[in-house]
């Protein structure tokens, strides 16, 4: 049964927001600016990953997310109303006629952490933290984290589980992969690589029977 | 007698360092997707009491197909015409530098930082901003190719134009990637076996296309650009078909009591001068009025590869 979203399509105004989490630094990142932003999931992307589990490592199926950046001017956000924060509500509209689920901002104590950078504020996901290296400054990513916390999204109901149609595709892209390569295995490279899509194609089937 | 040193003259007579009298421009990614036909343009906002234009879509020609009637005189029953659409906001987009009198007076004369010079950097500003604005809307296609935390290869590359060829999706095919992702391809490219070969782009096409154009393999144009988003340790670049991204434009009037703003050939950009005479400083402000979006999400793919 699909989760239902209701309450999550109207982003409260820029200087309301509660979810987002400012992270203060003696020095100024030197990133780019980026918008605040709402993660959403279209039902149709997938991803296996490798994940430690209790038993072990195990493949699973994550939902991929995407950022619906509240920039003015991209899929349909708008500038603020009376020089209030950017508004959303088309672009939440248009992706929910869509099939997309919205994430709640306020999942899980909020997922977007706020920093200082040279050229603006930097949002960025609560996984992943600035780094300073010299004059430059990389964003490290906690990736085990990020991987935990999508899967909690599917054990939680806020995003449902995979159909098993659209496993089926990811799949069948996987199979193509192999057999494009089945040709060349005399070749030590490609043999390891059509060994290493064969396991993941194993890997893929058992997850989905898991998933299913 | 002492020998007349430089390093003697120095500072008296000579200068520490000369200033060269040419300005050189950092690096920077200046490539404009806009000029190359990827994304659709669906016209101003101008006039049209509105600052968001909802591109209609319809299921015609070929899209319902006609079926065998049981016999001659068979009812048909009735079809139900698809219909979609997708809203394109324009938003402003702007940039400010200020200079005072005395930064512009120093200056070299018709070779340094002045009012002129800075208005004429904002056309590749505006160009910027449009870039990012395509890149934060390819992020969002509903379908993805590729694996998080792992490089980008040529299979990543089949596995987008076999979605778009399932999908039924006509050509031409563009795709933008990050730079991280087409080095990775490349490197992906150079232990493939067989009669496959990437189309280096030709000082020919440069021209035409522009910079940011890399080239073609199988027939899809590929754009590099540096503004596309990375997120969760992976690159978010994608691969459509035309028309699976529009655009609009919002064209700044003439400024009532004009005089003072400047515009640049086909640029959709309004570029004006601004005193602030007690501060004895020239504000230059440009400003641009674009949106971009997905139009049709069966038309493009992601492409998710590690950062």
């Amino acid at each position: 049964m699909s989760h239902d979203f209701t309450g999550a399509a109207a982003p409260p105004a820029e200087g309301q927001r509660v979810n987002r989490r400012a992270r203060p630094t003696s020095r100024a990142y030197r990133l780019r600016a980026e918008p605040y932003f709402i993660l959403v999931h279209s039902p149709l992307s997938w991803d296996l990953v490798e994940m430690q589990g209790p038993d072990g490592a195990q493949w699973v199926w994550l939902p991929r997310l995407k950022r619906l950046r509240l920039t003015p001017g991209v899929n349909g956000v708008r500038q603020g109303r009376r020089g209030g924060a950017p508004d959303a509500t088309l672009a939440i509209a248009q992706l929910q006629r869509r099939g997309w689920i919205i994430i709640p901002e306020e999942y899980d104590g909020g997922y977007v952490d706020e920093y200082p950078g040279h050229r603006g504020k930097v949002h960025v996901l609560k996984f992943e933290t600035p780094v300073h290296v010299g004059a430059k400054t990389v964003l490290r990513c906690d990736e085990d984290a990020w991987r935990r916390w999508r899967l909690k999204l599917v054990e939680d109901g806020i995003v449902p589980p995979p159909q098993q149609e659209v496993l089926e595709a990811i799949m069948d892209r996987q199979r193509n992969r192999i057999s494009r390569h089945e040709r060349n295995v005399h070749i030590p490279a490609i043999a390891a690589k059509v060994e290493a899509d064969v396991a993941k194609l194993d890997a893929m089937t058992t997850a989905a029977g898991v998933a299913a | 007698m002492a020998v007349i040193l430089h390093s003697n003259l120095e500072t008296d007579l000579r200068l520490a360092a000369a200033l060269d009298r040419g300005i050189h421009e950092l690096l920077t990614d200046r490539a404009s997707i806009r000029r190359t036909g990827a994304v659709m343009f669906h016209g101003t906002v101008n006039d049209m009491g509105s600052d968001t234009k909802r591109v209609r879509l319809a299921g015609l020609n070929g899209y319902d197909e006609m079926s065998t009637t049981a016999a001659e005189n068979s009812d048909v029953a009735n079809t139900s015409l698809t219909d979609d659409s997708a809203d394109i906001a324009v938003a402003r987009g702007s940039l400010r530098y200020d200079e005072s009198d005395l930064a512009i007076l120093t200056g070299f004369s018709g070779s340094d930082i002045d009012p002129i010079r800075l208005a004429g950097s904002m056309v590749g500003a505006f160009e910027g901003w449009f870039n990012q604005l395509v890149a934060d809307v390819i992020d969002d296609f509903g379908t993805d190719v590729g694996s998080t935390g792992v490089d980008m290869s040529v299979d990543d590359w089949y596995d987008a134009i076999f979605q778009l060829e399932l999908s039924d999706v006509p050509g031409p095919y563009f795709s933008m990637l990050h730079a991280r992702q087409i080095a990775d391809f490349q490197s992906s490219l150079r232990s493939e076996g067989g009669a496959m070969q990437f189309q280096a782009a030709t000082a020919e096409m440069l021209r035409i296309k522009g910079q940011g154009f890399q080239g073609e393999f199988m027939g899809v144009g590929i754009y590099r650009s540096s503004n596309v988003n990375s997120a969760g340790g992976d690159r978010h670049g994608g691969m459509w078909g035309l028309g699976a991204l529009g655009y609009c434009l919002g064209i700044p009037r003439p400024i009532i009591g004009g005089g003072r703003e400047v515009r640049f050939g086909d640029a959709p950009i309004l570029v004006e001068f601004d005193r602030d005479g007690s501060a004895a400083t020239t504000e230059i402000i440009g400003h641009g009025y674009a949106g971009v979006a997905i139009v049709e999400d069966s038309r493009g793919v992601g492409i998710v590869t590690d950062a």
